[in-house]
């Protein structure tokens, strides 16, 4: 097996065991990315540097003092500050900032052993499904490069399919960690609102922004999760699901949907049961309004965040990004608060709707197969709302909501293209939700192949 | 006087544009002050519905959503 083709926990067992050096898979990391990044697009910086020297010095600790992650190496969405390093936050130079201080998440990785090699491409200002970024160029799908990889983590999804990084940090606020690990069929949690510490990361939106991690598998994300929380979540994950009650909604998650999405989630209805969990349609409250009323938080809060930016003529914004930030000004403070009080109200109808009769629901991640970049590339704001809202349909009322969510692969599409589903949890349900998630991704049938563009052979 | 979005021909440009320029410190073209009061108006309405659709919206308070999070996480 190549050294790259391992999981994350195989790489952390295999260092400690000996059989490879923490050097040694910190070489194929760069090797890796130095040769198949030119066809993906997915790095903006790499920091060869500071990884060896992690590295070297990770190799000469005693047993004893090893961490969860020790040795592997991971990057991060551009984002993540790390001390004395420029944060690029994917947009013009007249942005990029060295960092004063490091992420508290990437500071619980790097103490636990993790070694961050790179930080990896994302939409400008994470403000973007599509993987698309007109400062650095479009990230590449490994599965299919004329495909879109998804955003705005979209580094994130591609560097972890290729198998240039065994996982990686990024950010949700209305899909863009869910989204690239289904576009490039790889595993990734958004946690539930605020469960993660935010302090040096760039925001989007305070109120539904959520970092987290994307890895290869959910054990991955539950090692991860472990270090990120101080929880545990990986001892109880092989524990059984039988008879867990999964939610099929009874509208809006399965309207419309694309025939191959529509058949890879049956199947994955039929994983569940062969699992010997119950399967039971829930009644899902209204959905439709809820992607609107998340738009007047998030667009307000990053047009306040963006304030000064905003100006015609200063040319500090990519236009798409600009023209999205002014809708935020279009919202009176009335009906900004006024959506903050309809989130408790869209809760309090879930938890006591359909999350009284199922432990999960169960969702694709999107209605559609993976877009081209063609099609998925609009450059007016009324077409660029419309490539939106169909690709991030399904994610972004659970974002408004707050509820964790777990995006696995359950297949590929008749393009070879990832089709990913959504395992979606009451608040504080990560645990279940990686539980879920690892006996699903141990079913054969949902294991994907390689992505073409890899390190694997 | 009353603005129809929609007919932007009559309106003061110069008025609706000085207002414009108080609310966001630059004067927008007219394209740009057209589609701008397109987006107020449907903002407005999507929780002007929303708000005929749950009566009792004001009663409750910005930190409820927050607090529920919790309690559930607890639970």
């Amino acid at each position: 097996m190549n050294a790259l083709d391992m999981t994350m926990c195989e790489a952390v067992d295999a260092i400690n065991a000996g059989r490879i050096s923490s050097t040694e898979l910190v070489q194929e990391s760069l090797s890796a990315i130095a040769r198949l990044d030119p066809n993906l697009n997915a790095v903006i910086s790499v920091h060869e540097q500071h990884a060896m020297a992690e590295a070297a010095r990770l190799d000469a600790l005693p047993s004893d003092r090893r961490g969860r992650l020790h040795g592997v190496p991971l990057a991060h969405k551009d984002m993540f500050d790390r001390i004395g390093f420029v944060s690029t936050f994917g947009a013009k130079p007249i942005h990029h900032r060295t960092a004063t201080t490091t992420a508290e998440l990437l500071r619980r990785l790097e103490a636990d052993g993790a070694i961050g090699v790179a930080n990896l491409n994302m939409a400008e200002f994470a403000m973007g499904p599509t993987g698309h970024n007109d400062n650095f160029g479009r990230c590449m799908n490994p599965y299919g490069p004329d495909r879109i990889s998804g955003g705005s983590s979209s580094g994130s999804g591609a560097a972890v399919a290729a198998r240039l990084v065994f996982g990686a940090l990024g950010s949700d606020t209305g899909g863009s960690i869910r989204l690239p690990a289904a576009a490039c069929g790889v595993a990734g949690l958004k946690p539930t609102q605020g469960a993660l510490d935010m302090s040096g990361v760039m925001p989007l939106s305070h109120s539904l922004d959520c970092p987290g991690p994307l890895a290869r598998t959910s054990r991955d994300l539950a090692r991860m999760m472990d270090v990120l929380s101080n929880d545990d979540y990986e001892n109880d994950i092989a524990t059984s699901i039988r008879g867990l009650i999964i939610g099929i909604p009874d509208n809006y998650y399965l309207d419309d949907l694309d025939p191959d999405v529509a058949a890879a989630y049956d199947v994955a209805v039929q994983t569940f049961r062969s699992l010997r969990c119950q399967i039971k349609t829930v009644a899902v409250p209204s959905q439709d309004m809820l992607p609107h009323y998340a738009d007047v938080l998030w667009k307000s809060e990053a047009a306040a965040f963006h304030r000064p930016r905003l100006t015609p003529g200063a040319r500090q914004l990519g236009e798409q990004v600009r023209s999205r930030l002014t809708q935020g000004l279009a919202a009176s403070a009335v009906d900004y608060i006024d959506a903050l009080k309809l989130r408790a109200v869209a809760l309090e109808q879930m938890i006591s709707g359909p999350f009284r009769q199922c432990d999960i629901m169960l969702v694709p991640a999107m209605p559609c197969v993976v877009p081209t970049a063609a099609d998925a590339s609009g450059n007016s704001g009324e077409q660029m709302r419309l490539i939106l809202e169909a690709v991030s349909r399904f994610t972004r009322p659970f974002s408004f909501l707050g509820l964790p969510c777990l995006a696995t692969p359950a297949g590929q599409d008749r393009n070879g293209m990832p089709i990913g589903i959504q395992l979606v949890g009451r608040p504080g349900a990560e645990a279940l939700l990686l539980r879920v998630g690892h006996q699903f991704e141990r079913t054969e049938r949902h294991c994907l192949p390689a992505p073409p563009n890899s390190r694997a052979p | 006087m009353q603005v129809d979005p929609e007919n932007m021909d009559s309106a003061p440009i110069a008025s609706l544009a000085d207002l414009a320029q108080a609310a966001f410190g630059y004067k927008p073209d007219q394209t740009m002050l057209v589609w701008f009061l397109r987006e107020m108006t449907r903002t407005r309405s999507i929780l002007d519905e929303a708000r005929l659709a749950h009566p009792h919206l004001s009663d409750i308070s910005v930190t409820e959503f927050a607090r529920m999070l919790v309690n559930e996480a607890m639970a």
